[in-house]
Parts: C-alpha cells; structure tokens; sequence
C-alpha cells in the first residue's frame, strides 16, 4: 500500500463538526485513483493532511507503510520530499527560475529522489531534469526560460515533470487541468498517467471533473468518501 | 538551491531591495564613520602632543593652556617672564624647550612666535619632526615660515611679503603694517594644528609690537636676528627622563618667581575626552537609531513581500521544504541585503574618505582615515549582520505559519 488513511478527522477551527471524517481509504502501488467532487468539499483539506503539509488532528496516515501522520513536522516534511510529488491547480513554479531549475527544486530537498534518478551532482541532476521535459514534450531552449515565460500549459508540464522527478512512490494532483482546454487537459492527463506507470508512482488527483475518469484504475466520488463529514459549502 | 531561490525572487523585487539596501548602507557609513572620525579626532589630537612632556604656562586651567597652546583652540592666558623660559632652560631635567608666544593674526591664521626648537624638537605622529617642503627656517626677525595649510590657502609662495594683524582671530583690528614679513619656508603637511599656523621668530613678534621691549633698546634691522622679547605665553618642554615629569609639574606649580600651571598633555587629553564623551555617545546613540529604523524597514518589507509570496512558500513546501528551507529563504534573504548593504557601505566610506582626505587634511588639517576595515571595526560590523539575519526571523515565522494555515492552496 503506497496511502493508507485510517479513521482521519480534521476541523477547522470553530467548526462543531469535523470537515473531513474518512473511515478508511486506500491506493495501491503504482494505483490511479481519480478522486472526484464539487469544489469546495474539502478536497484540497484532504491533500493538505495527505502531504502532511497541514498537520492531522485525529486518526492514521500511512504513505509507503510508514505512520506518517505521527511523524513530526519536520520528518514529515523530509519524508514528502523523498515520496510524494504535488501538483497544484496553478501557480505550481517559482516564476522567477527556470523550467529546469523548477524541475530539480524537489530533488533539492531529497538525496533518495536525485539517487533514483540517479544524479549525484547539480549538474547530472539539470540533465536528468532536461531529459524528463524532453519526454513530456518541452524542448531544451524552452526549457531554460524563466517559469513566468512559459505558456499555462507548458508550466503545468514543468509542475508534472518536477512531481514526477526521481519516481516518487504517490503523486497528489490537485486539479492540474482545470485551467486547460480539453485538448490540453487529454494531453497532459495522457503524459501525466504515462510517466506515472513508467516511474511507477501511484497517482491521487481530486478533480471536479469525471469526464477524465477512464484514464484511472479507480474514481471515488469525494461524498462516498467523506461519511460522516460535514459541509457548508 | 536556496542561494539561487533567494537571488532570483530578490531580482523579482529589485526596487524594494535596492532601497533597502541603500538604508543599511548609508546607516553604516554613519555607524562606522562616526566612530572611524572619533577615532581619528582622538588620534590626530595625540599625535599633535605626541612629544611634549609638560607644557608651563602662566597660571590657568590646564585645559585653557592645553587648547590654546598646541590646538590654539582657545584666548592664551598672560605671558610668563623671560628670566622663567630661562630658568626653565637651564633646569637639568629639561632636555629641549620650544617657547611659544601667541596672539598675533594673519588673515585668520594664528601667527606662533617661536624658535629653531620648534623645527628640531617638535614631534608629531609617531615621532616624527616637522620638515620643510620648501625654503628654510627663519633665520631674522621679519622673516615668516607658513604651514602647509596657510600656503595652500591663501596661495603664498616664498618670497611673498604679507602683513601680520594683532588680535587672535577675525578680521585684523590693528595691522603692523608697518612690518611686513618675508616668507622664506613653508613646512610639510603634519594633519596637526601647525599645518594652520604662520611661524615667526619672538624677535619678529617683540618688533611688530609697540609694546614689545628690547634689550639692546632698538628695533631689529631686516634680515638681522634680534632680540628675545620680555615674555611668551608657554614653554613646551621635553626632559631627560619621562619620570621626572610629576616631580618638576611639582616643582614647577611652587615656582617662587611667578605663579606658573605645568599641565601634562595627555592627562589632559584623556580628561578632555571624558569631557566630550557626551556629545560622542549622542552622536551614537543617533546612529544606532538610524541602523534601528533601518531594520524595522528591512522586516516591514519582507513581511509586506511575503503576503505576495505565499504561492511560492506553498510551492518550496510541496516540493519538501521543511521550516529550515523556509527560514534559509526568507533569513538568507535578510541576510543577503543587509551584507550586500554593509559593503556598499563600507565601499561608500573608503570612497568618501579617498575624496574628501586632501580636502580634511587642508581645511581642518585632519588625516582621515585609509582603511576599507579595521579590525576593531569588526565588532560593530558583525553586530550590523546579526541584526540584519535576526530581522529575519520574524517573517521567517510567519511564512512558516501562512504556509502551514494555507496547506496547498494559498489565498490569492
């Protein structure tokens, strides 16, 4: 099992009952799972705890066997680093670098991940970086301009080639496509699940959209999901 | 990595960062300049007196006769006989002494009658006698040596005549201009009041004198060395021994003859800086304040900064940036600035100091300083870095905060 959420609770402060109530879920190695729902039913809450980035109040997190909820704030953070890969709605790259650099910024804060794709150096790091845009399909001249020069679709491949650098075991996607028309959604989903399956990463995306769900193993509707959640929105 | 990050996200906002590093810039010229010039008044006013074991004067307040006889910073006080400077000469601690009549002009100019002494035993700096840069030592009575400073000023070259004004300071209430003086020497540059100062021999000031007194009952013929006059206003005096100075500043306050003050020139020195300690310590205090405000800008930038910065802390902590990489960022940012505006600083100072040296040296006779650093310098400059890294912790908190609030969607 690469995810394994267990009986996890979250509030928001204020909040009487818990916005997120999830009983059991889980994704298997190299499992696509297109998680969908309307915005604003805490979707993107759920990524936050599953990347550990916002702490869990209540209940398990497990990310490849280990109890990752429990660890503390700073080995979770070094331990997303090392396994899990993100890619947001938008604004995935630091503007002011480039694509490449955008690329090899996870492989800054992780040994294993530059170890699997086997750079050692800055320097075989920024080939390996290169080539995996190469593959998703940016050239090597635009691929040294600044992040803020690219094309919205060109930077999402530049966030999906930075989640997928050294073959994280998960990747989260929080909506990648939503901004893309549906001919670049096709083929940033198609390049998206092709690199997975290659790296052999799991991939979570939360989409609204379940048009796309017949690229995934799996589609679970957020409200099945969340039992016992309650929502506002 | 992060190096990278915090350079390009600075150029981003290049503006702000500019300004802010101007402001800690120009906060350090002050700091360090500040101190740099105490520090050199300090030591231009030591090397001035560098030599001179006692100075005998009629009787004063040390600090009166220490101002008006080396800095001619103040009014002299009354002359002391010349049967005094005689016995003073003759005393077997005394090893050389250098007469100092006061109280003439010359266009603003303090005109210092004096002897050969003066030329031989005067040390300044780290003991070195004043030289000529031009001409010789005055041999006759209207015979005038310039320092550097009047010559540059007012343009004189040897062989000029000009006319010596009674009364210290300001425009010349009597001229003697019936005794028009020759230059025939004009001395090197010392950085010390002689650089201001138009020597004449005590003859010349006994004859530009209506009341100056001859013995030999007659007024010099030019070119002829004259008489000694009946008084001077001080003796400075080098002795034998360096320990026999307390005895004879003893000896000399219970002088029979006529009440005399013999102050010690760098006691006074040292009281004359706890005098004014005051004024230097506001002098920093100020210049802390302006380091101070400087920072608070430094922290209120990068806090407005960070609002606009979320998605990219939200971006660093997908990517695995744990609260190290994200104090590394926003510290190494603060950092950056305040190190990039200590040395713009420290550049501006030395360029400062490059420019202005030939001017200090000619107007106020000052010797600035030729360093880029000294080492006792280091202190403050270290703590200028510590505050400018510290003044990062704060957004360096709450960019941790925001990113931990915001999970990975930042508010726009």
């Amino acid at each position: 099992m690469v995810l394994e959420l267990d009986n996890l609770r979250y509030q928001h402060p204020g909040q009487a009952r818990p916005f997120i109530h999830i009983d059991h879920f889980a994704l298997q190695s190299g499992e696509r799972v297109l998680l969908h729902g309307p915005s604003g039913c805490g979707k993107s809450t759920l990524l936050s705890l599953i990347t550990g980035i916002r702490p869990a109040q209540q209940g398990d997190i497990r990310v490849a066997g280990k109890p990752f909820s429990s660890l503390s704030q700073r080995r979770r953070d070094a331990f997303r680093a090392d396994h899990i890969g993100v890619i947001f709605q938008a604004f995935n790259l630091l503007p002011y670098l480039t694509a490449v650099d955008n690329v090899c910024l996870s492989a800054g804060f992780s040994r294993r991940r530059c170890e699997r794709e086997t750079a050692g150096n800055n320097k075989q790091r920024r080939v390996a970086a290169q080539e995996l845009l190469t593959r998703l399909g940016l050239d090597a001249a635009t691929s040294v301009l600044p992040a803020w020069q690219l094309s919205f679709g060109q930077q999402q491949r530049v966030a999906a080639a930075r989640a997928l650098f050294g073959k994280p075991d998960l990747i989260i996607a929080d909506e990648p496509t939503s901004a893309l028309d549906s001919h670049s959604r096709d083929t940033l989903l198609a390049l998206l699940c092709e690199h997975c399956e290659h790296a052999g990463s799991a991939l979570l995306m939360v989409s609204h959209d379940s048009q796309v769900a017949d690229r995934f193993h799996r589609s679970v509707a957020f409200s099945e999901l969340n039992g016992g959640g309650h929502h506002a929105a | 990595m992060l190096p990278r990050i915090i350079l390009a996200s600075l150029r981003t906002r290049k503006t702000s960062a500019t300004l802010i590093v101007v402001a800690i810039a120009l906060s350090l010229v002050m700091i360090v300049g500040i101190e740099r010039l105490r520090h050199q008044v300090r030591a231009n006013f030591a090397s001035t007196v560098s030599g001179i074991d006692l100075i005998v004067s009629a009787r004063g307040g040390p600090m009166n006769i220490l101002l008006y006889s080396v800095f001619r910073l103040s009014d002299p006080t009354a002359g002391i006989r010349w049967d005094t400077v005689e016995h003073l000469a003759d005393h077997p601690d005394v090893k050389w002494w250098i007469p100092i009549a006061l109280g003439d002009s010359h266009r603003g100019f303090p005109v210092v009658a004096t002897n050969g002494s003066y030329l031989t035993h005067y040390r300044y700096g780290r003991d070195q006698a004043l030289s000529l840069a031009g001409g010789e030592w005055f041999t006759a009575a209207d015979q005038v040596v310039l320092g550097s400073a009047v010559a540059q000023r007012l343009g004189y070259r040897l062989g000029d005549d000009i006319v010596l004004a009674h009364g210290a300071s300001g425009p010349a209430i009597i001229e003697h201009d019936n005794h028009p003086f020759t230059v025939v020497g004009v001395l090197a540059a010392t950085g010390t009041p002689v650089d201001q100062s138009v020597h004449i021999s005590l003859a010349g000031m006994a004859a530009i004198h209506s009341g100056g007194q001859f013995r030999s009952g007659l007024p010099p013929l030019p070119g002829q060395q004259a008489d000694t006059p009946d008084s001077v206003n001080a003796v400075m005096l080098g002795l034998q021994r360096r320990t026999a100075v307390l005895s004879l500043q003893r000896e000399l306050s219970r002088y029979k003859a006529e009440p005399l003050s013999a102050i010690i020139p760098g006691v006074q020195l040292q009281r004359l800086w706890r005098m004014t300690a005051v004024g230097e310590n506001a002098l920093r205090a100020t210049s802390m304040a302006v380091l101070l405000v400087a920072l608070l800008v430094l922290v209120s930038t990068i806090l407005a900064a960070l609002e606009g910065r979320r998605h990219e802390l939200a971006v660093l902590r997908a990517a695995g940036a744990g609260r190290r990489a994200v104090y590394g960022v926003i510290v190494g940012e603060s950092l950056f600035v305040t190190v990039i505006g200590s040395l713009l600083g420290l550049v501006l100072l030395f360029v400062a100091q490059w420019a202005l040296a030939p001017l200090a040296l000619a107007e106020w006779s000052l010797r600035l300083p030729e360093t880029f650093l000294a080492l006792r310098e280091l202190p403050a400059l270290a703590a200028i870095l510590l505050a400018g890294s510290l003044a990062g912790l704060i957004p360096a908190e709450k960019a941790f905060r925001n990113s931990l609030a915001d999970g990975l969607t930042p508010r726009n």
